[in-house]
Formats: structure tokens, sequence, C-alpha cells
């Protein structure tokens, strides 16, 4: 297990504050947060490149805080391109070994193994700058592999791709993953980190605000910032009238069934929403007559604007039917469904 | 206003800049160019197999590249320093190596005289040796590094700063120490700016007369060997040297530099 213990580092003008957090043998582990959070520097504090000012860092229970950087087995895959532009591929992912002086055949022998893994062995012989995005980050992985990580950091590794590099890069992460290695990973982009992610973790400001699993964070955001970060479009600042009602925006009054304590904004999240073209008969209990403000097509869902007096997203897969019958300024029948309202 | 030629327009800014430049370029190579057409072909040939001439010249390049040599042991660590560390008086440092080029060179031979004369301590030091630097090729070396050091240190520096820090720590990520990654990384990365520092310092090393005549005006490097012969025998014997010299440092500069080259693109 790697575990993080209450790190705190001034730096240049932000201060990380006391992050702690374990990572177990095997998780596939996302730290997520807008840029200038923190993440690439608490990065190159776990993997020992910059020293922290307080804590402390325990790999498998033994404390590396000051074990110097060459001596952790702790891969860092920065997110610029670091293949050392003097060498070719297969000289870079030689470096680490024999840096380590492993012997000719050794060497030959593990280039070969993370080559196939990784898929490239066609480009072993190129010169890093002739690489493509999807390769370099290829590369800087095996690279990484090569000299016997058992963590794996990666500083986001997708972000500069293309979106077919992206998936193909994204699956072999996985592949990696599932042979046991343990991964970190930063990115800002809430799909990558869903679609990874074991555990993730929300930072801001060089502090964790949120870490859970993604389910749990999408269940139960901890601030508006984080149910804004991973994605949610539908919240508001709401006031309770009762315990059982609340209203959002003095424009839109909602029953709920569970009794609300304390709430200063709602989250809407998409299962909470439905969608009806048959306007005329509002009668149920939390149903708003909207308008159909845009609709923008992708390529497997497709996203609706709406106006209930208050902007509104809801999200419809290709294969719904209803798709046909909508058009911009269509009236519709929204409903929503109270008990899956998200309170923070 | 442009001037219309056939193919393209030329602006009468960028034609007052080719002609100043120009002039610039004629002040570097009309009084070399002068020389070597004032210079009997017979001359040059005759004073090719003079045998004093051939031993300054060969004790000039030899004294000068290895004293290069050594300097740069210092030189290219102490770069490295300059480019990656931060630290108190790094200003008033950075000042300081540039000294050897603004001071005038016979006072930097007095400089360099009053720490290795037989007297001081140095040269008592090396006289228990039996050996002195006064008049001695390593004296000759000591003055050719003095003024020349700042050109190696400076371009290996600015050559160091090129390289981004990113992949040094990446090499230290994957398992290299400090030395290994300046040795693997950061040299060969840097060392395109390390060889033309190292040519600079040769060759502004191998043509320094002020310095080298006040610490060893014997035995004669070919600075000091063209300032006796104009001294004694007049211009027209100091020519035919001069010229010579001037061609081997060429073809020295030139083969250096193509070295640096491809060392880079390979």
């Amino acid at each position: 297990m790697l575990s993080i213990q209450q790190i705190s580092k001034r730096y240049n003008n932000f201060f990380l504050n006391e992050i702690s957090i374990d990572i177990k043998q095997g998780e596939y582990f996302v730290l997520t947060g807008p840029s200038g959070a923190g993440k690439s520097v608490l990065f190159e504090i776990i993997a020992g490149i910059i020293n922290a000012d307080s804590g402390a860092i325990f790999l498998n229970e033994i404390n590396i805080t000051n074990l110097a950087v060459q001596k952790r087995k702790i891969g860092l895959v920065f997110q610029d391109n670091t293949l050392f532009p003097h060498l070719t591929v297969k000289q870079n992912i030689k470096y680490p070994l024999k840096i380590r002086n492993f012997d000719h055949f050794e060497i030959s022998k593990r280039v070969t193994e993370i080559a196939d893994d990784m898929g490239i062995s066609a480009i072993l012989d190129r010169r890093t700058d002739s690489l493509s995005g999807g390769e370099i980050q290829r590369v800087s992985i095996a690279r990484a592999l090569a000299g016997n990580a058992e963590y794996l950091l990666l500083d986001e590794p997708l972000s500069s791709l293309d979106i077919q590099s992206k998936e193909e890069l994204r699956i072999l992460l996985k592949s990696i993953h599932k042979q046991g290695l343990t991964i970190l990973h930063i990115t800002h982009d809430q799909r990558e980190a869903f679609q990874l992610a074991d555990r993730m973790a929300v930072m801001v400001n060089g502090q964790i605000i949120q870490c859970d699993k993604p389910l749990q964070i999408c269940k139960a955001p901890v601030s508006k910032f984080v149910a804004d970060f991973i994605g949610f479009r539908n919240f508001y600042p709401v006031k309770l009238f009762s315990r059982n009602q609340l209203c959002i925006n003095e424009k839109i009054i909602i029953n709920s069934p569970q009794t609300i304590d304390k709430s200063d904004f709602i989250v809407l999240p998409e299962q909470a929403l439905s969608i009806n073209d048959v306007y005329d008969d509002i009668s149920g209990e939390n149903s708003f007559t909207g308008i159909i403000k845009e609709i923008t097509y992708f390529p497997d869902s497709v996203e609706l604007t709406l106006d209930i007096g208050l902007p509104m997203y809801k999200t419809l897969q290709q294969s719904d039917d209803l798709i046909d019958k909508l058009t911009p300024g269509l009236k519709v029948q929204i409903s929503i469904d109270s008990s899956k309202i998200i309170f923070l | 206003m442009k001037i219309k030629t056939e193919g393209y327009q030329i602006s009468w800014f960028n034609l007052a800049l080719i002609i100043l430049g120009g002039f610039a370029l004629l002040f570097i190579i009309g009084p070399v160019l002068g020389m070597f057409l004032h210079s009997s072909p017979v001359k040059v040939l005759e004073t090719v197999q003079d045998k004093e001439v051939q031993a300054s010249i060969f004790r000039t390049l030899a004294i000068a590249f290895t004293g290069t040599l050594f300097f740069a042991i210092f030189a290219v660590p102490f770069a490295y320093i300059l480019a990656r560390k931060e630290f108190s008086g790094k200003r008033l440092i950075t000042g300081i190596i540039d000294l050897p080029v603004i001071i005038p060179h016979t006072a930097a031979g007095i400089a360099i005289l009053g720490v290795i004369s037989r007297d001081s301590l140095i040269g008592k030091g090396a006289g228990l040796l039996g050996f002195q630097f006064v008049g001695h090729p390593a004296g000759i070396a000591l003055a050719m590094g003095f003024v020349s050091i700042p050109f190696l240190i400076n371009a290996a520096r600015d050559g160091f700063l090129n390289v981004p820090v990113r992949y040094e720590k990446a090499a230290l990520n994957l398992g290299a120490s400090p030395i290994q990654v300046f040795l693997t990384i950061s040299l060969p990365m840097a060392w395109k700016n390390v060889v033309s520092g190292f040519v600079m310092m040769f060759g502004r090393g191998m043509s320094e007369f002020g310095a080298v005549v006040i610490v060893a005006y014997h035995p004669l490097t070919t600075p000091v060997l063209i300032f006796e012969r104009f001294t004694e025998f007049g211009l027209s014997y100091a020519q035919p040297v001069a010229v010579i010299f001037i061609l081997i440092c060429l073809l020295v500069f030139i083969l250096l530099r193509l070295l640096s080259v491809k060392k880079v693109a390979r």
C-alpha cells in the first residue's frame, strides 16, 4: 500500500495542504481537479523528485519520505514529453535497465517483452522526435515499466491525444492495470476519470476535498464545486419552504418525500429527470412545462437544453424513440423524481 | 518606399541593413584577404618548410588543445552549477567569469605571472618539484586558459540552460544518480554548445599573444613568433607566418565545428 500522510508543501504561489491518501496495492486511483490544484506537485513529491515540507510517505509500510528518488520503485510519466531526444525509442526503454547495470541479454529480453506488451515493437529504432502523441505516451509508459516500477504515476497521459489514440491508450492502461500494477492517474477529464478509476479524489487549491469510489462521488458530491467538476450541470441554489418542500430560484417548487434538514444547493442528476412530449396534462407531482431551447447531437447521445423558468439539461440516448419527435421550440413535460435529488 | 527588382522587393531599410552589414563584414575580411593577396606564394612555401615555424605552430596547437581539455574538466561542471543552481552571489560570480575578456591581456599576463612566478607560493611549490611555470608550456597553457575560459563556461552554461529540467527529473525517476543524469542526459543534450565553447576557447587560446608573451616569451608560440619576426625583420617576414597560422587555425576550426555538428546529428 502507498500511504501519503499529511503531506504539505509551499511551492511557488500555492500551498499543498496536509494531503493524506491511502492507495491500495493493485488499485487504479485517479486524482482529478482544476489546473493549478497541485496534482503534479503531489506526484513529484510521491516520486521523490521534490521534497515535502512536512508529512510522510510510506510504501508497503516502509517510510520512503527521505529515500532518494532513484531508490523508490515508483515510475512517473510526466505530462510533457520526457523521452530523451538524443536516444532512439529502444535506447529510451533500455535507459533504466542500463543505469541499473542489467546484463545485455536481460536488457534485450525485457525491451522485447515490454515493446510487445505496449504495441511499439515496430517503432523501436525510430527517433523520438518522429513519434505521434499516442506513440510518445506508449514509449514513456514502456520506459517507466522497464525500471520495474511497482507503482505507476501518470500525469495527464491522455490529455494531448486525439480521440482514437485516447481510446486505444485507455484500453492499454486498463490492461496494464489488470496485470496487477497499481496506477495513480491525474486527469481533469471527468469522463476519463470515471472510465478508469477504482477510486478517485478531487483536489482543489492544494487540498483533497473528496476521495471515494466514482459512483459514490456521483451519488453524494460534497460540494457544488465537486458536482460541477464531475460533470453535473443541473445544480441550483434552493430555499427550504418546509422540511418536505423546497424552491429553486424562487420559481420552481418541488415536493420531497424525504425530510430535508438543511440544503443550500441541489443537483438534479440525469436519472432524476424525465421528458415527455405530451405536455397538455400537467397533473403529476413535480412535473413542469418546459421549452426545448437547443438540441446538440453527439455520436451516441443527444443533449437537450431546456427552459422551465431556469435552464436545465437532459441527455437522451440515440436509441431513444423520443428523439425524432423533438425540435427546438417544442413544449415538453419535465418530471423530477424527487427521490433522486442530491442535496448539497 | 520599396525598390522593385525582377523577382522580389527590397525595402530601403533592408537595403541600409545590407550595406551597413556589408561594411562590418568587409572590416573582418578585408585585412585578412589583403594579407593573403600581398604574400608571395613562394615565400609562404619557404616558410612552411621553416623548422622554427613548424615547431611553433605544433607547440601552439598542442598547448592550446591540452590546456582547453584540462580546463574543460573544471569549466563544464562549473557551467552546469551556474545553469542549475541558485545561490547567493551568483550574479557576482557570473560577472567575474567575464573579467578576463574585458581586461587588457598584458595585464592578465601580469596577473598570472604574479601567481606562478618563482617567488610566488605556487612557483615555489613547482620549484620544489624541479619545474617552473614561467617559460614552460604549462605557464603558456595557464595564460591561454585565463583569457579564453569565459568562452567555454558561458557557452556550456547556455547549453545546459537549454536542456529542459524535466528530462533530468525523468532520468532521476528512472533510477539514474545525479552524476549519471549529468553524463547521460545533460551533457549529451548540451553537447553542441559545449563543443562550440570548446572550439571558441581553443581558438582564442591559441591566438593569445598579450598574456603569453609576459608569462613565457620562450618557448615560442606562433603569435609570439609573428611578433618577433615583425620587430626584428619587418612585415614581409612576419606576413607568411601569419598567413600559414591563419590557414591552420581555419582548418582546425572547421574540423572541430564539423565534428560537433556530426555528434549532434547522430
